[in-house]
């Protein structure tokens, strides 16, 4: 396919302070096996994209390990391939991005030097399922500057304030785009994923070099909408936006729905490719109780797990009880432990005995490495 | 166990040897360790106190799958990674009125029923009410609702109807009932 994809890592991780504490948004668990950026580059290979640009800002340590190569995900390659940039720690344009397209700018270069016709950009805190194909088709067709893919929805279903939301004219042209407004209704959302012609986007960060702009939504996006030929591609199937913890924990639950599942992984655009780490299947012992949970490879259950997400080695002892919860990887629940309506990081050691409650519309975090 | 150690060295001198010989059936247990036995080679043997077991029936490769559901047999862990090839699925769903007992599960499945003494492979689907014992159930097999499966194992995506009964309980003079790879069994006939 004749398209590059950037990636954005994190651009909002300021409302993500507990999981991207110590790691990139792109780089949160979830799902059981995966790690977000999973899904973006997922689409992006499913959709026959061969080179990706993943740009980091900071924290990007766990993201590296996760990504590797990229031969999880066919991109170790001779010709095109992953790679990550992340910023410059000194000399000209140093420092971390002061926005989306800041960041851009920085990456010029590289933009320059491939040899692709489109650009697909994406962000890492979004979960759908698309083809980019259809996408780049769309836009050929209303020849746009730029296509932004959106979905209808209400408002108030999300708690999430990081939107931008776009109206249409009847062809489909963007004649009014709104950054993060506050507002309730039916709205299209922007999914934060946008087309462009590779020569079009170098003359959109060539004049955000001489204008000194450094924010996509509000520079290019909102304040051009009238000058620019900003067409939106409906996208209607399953969305998640990870922005806040407690839209993480909401949106992990929604995996517990068994067609929320078939949607997301089992999808006619392809599987969701995840760094392969070959654990044994999981073991459940004689007295486990087990009901509507998704439970990664390496478990051992030995006690009561209800309405959860457990990764991959995660150990549940005897008499043990864990309800409504999401258990990262190496996390222990000790015997008699019972837990419910907690969200564990990686490494969680919970002790005997212990009582740990949240509640679901405000679950207890417990950090990566801690003990209780 | 058929597992050797050699310098490199004296096994081409040996395998020359052996190469020469005439009417040598140039097996390592027959031919090749008696031949530098004869010839006062240093020989030592390694004692293995681990799992071993050699899986080449039916009834050794039931009870090879059994033995990692025991207390002190066979464990698979992180500390020792069998590496394989692996499905891109998801981790396995189990349903609001599943049980799962004494049984492993791999990534992809989704059981509904009820599972007993089992090993239960990446892409296993298990319906409602389903009941599956002392069994194997190899990958991307689809047992419906109500079925009932005993003492078996069930080779790769074989697809079994609603409410079938296959196998019979285990017991003194049950055999283990085999079902082939691909095998589509329904209500029209078929292995009950």
């Amino acid at each position: 396919m004749n398209a590059l994809g950037i990636i954005f890592s994190d651009m909002r991780d300021w409302s993500m302070t507990e999981l991207a504490s110590h790691r990139s948004v792109a780089a949160i668990p979830f799902g059981g096996r995966y790690r977000l950026i999973d899904f973006p580059l997922s689409n992006m290979v499913n959709s026959g994209i061969n080179k990706v640009y993943l740009i980091t800002s900071s924290n990007y340590r766990s993201l590296m390990e996760h990504v590797g190569s990229g031969k999880d995900w066919d991109l170790s390659r001779k010709n095109g391939g992953i790679l990550t940039i992340p910023p410059y720690s000194a000399g000209e344009n140093h420092g971390l991005y002061q926005g989306r397209l800041d960041a851009l700018k920085r990456v010029l270069d590289y933009i320059k030097s491939s040899k692709e016709s489109y650009v697909v950009l994406s962000d890492s805190d979004m979960i759908y399922d698309i083809n980019y194909n259809k996408v780049i088709k769309y836009h050929e067709e209303k020849n746009s500057d730029i296509t932004a893919v959106y979905i209808k929805t209400d408002i108030n279903k999300s708690d999430s304030i990081h939107k931008i939301l776009y109206e249409f004219d009847e062809d489909g042209r963007a004649d009014d785009i709104l950054v993060y407004p506050v507002t309730n209704g039916n709205y299209n959302i922007g999914l934060n994923t946008w087309v462009m012609n590779k020569e079009f986007l170098e003359s959109l960060i060539y004049d955000a070099i001489a204008r000194n702009y450094k924010d996509f939504s509000f520079d290019v996006l909102s304040a051009r909408v009238h000058s620019l030929r900003i067409y939106g591609y409906e996208y209607s199937g399953f969305f998640a936006h990870i922005d806040s913890l407690q839209s993480y924990y909401e949106n992990s639950m929604k995996l517990l729905n068994m067609d929320t599942l078939k949607s997301i992984f089992y999808s006619n655009t392809g599987p969701i490719y995840t760094k392969t780490k070959d654990s044994a299947p999981t073991k459940y012992c004689k007295d486990a109780i087990i009901k509507n949970s998704l439970i990664a490879n390496g478990c051992i259950i030995e006690g009561t797990v209800e309405n959860s997400i457990l990764f991959r080695d995660v150990k549940v002892g005897k008499n043990a009880v864990v309800k409504n919860s999401i258990i990262m990887q190496h996390g222990r629940i000790s015997d008699n432990a019972n837990i419910n309506s907690i969200i564990t990081d990686t490494y969680a050691f919970v002790n005997k005995d212990r009582v740990l409650l949240g509640y679901s519309n405000c679950p207890f975090f417990i950090k990566k490495n801690s003990v209780v | 166990m058929g597992i050797y150690v050699f310098k490199w060295s004296k096994l081409k001198k040996y395998l020359e040897i052996d190469d020469k010989t005439p009417g040598s059936s140039s097996d390592f247990g027959k031919d090749v360790i008696p031949l530098m036995l004869r010839a006062n080679e240093k020989m030592y043997a390694y004692k293995f106190n681990g799992y071993w077991k050699d899986v080449g029936t039916i009834d050794s490769l039931w009870q090879a799958n059994m033995d990692l559901l025991g207390e002190n047999s066979f464990e698979l862990s992180d500390d020792w990674i069998i590496y394989s090839r692996h499905a891109e699925k998801p981790p396995h769903y189990v349903g609001k009125d599943a049980v799962i007992n004494n049984s492993i599960v791999s990534e992809g499945a989704v059981i509904l029923g009820a599972v007993e003494n089992s090993i239960i492979f990446s892409g296993v689907i298990i319906g409602e009410n389903a009941v599956v014992r002392d069994s194997v159930i190899m990958a991307d097999v689809e047992i419906n609702k109500n079925c009932v499966i005993n003492y078996s194992i069930i080779d790769e995506m074989v697809k079994i109807g609603a409410n079938l009964k296959i196998g019979r309980p285990m017991g003194e003079d049950s055999e283990i009932t085999v079902i082939p790879r691909e095998s589509v069994i329904n209500n029209m006939g078929g292995i009950i």
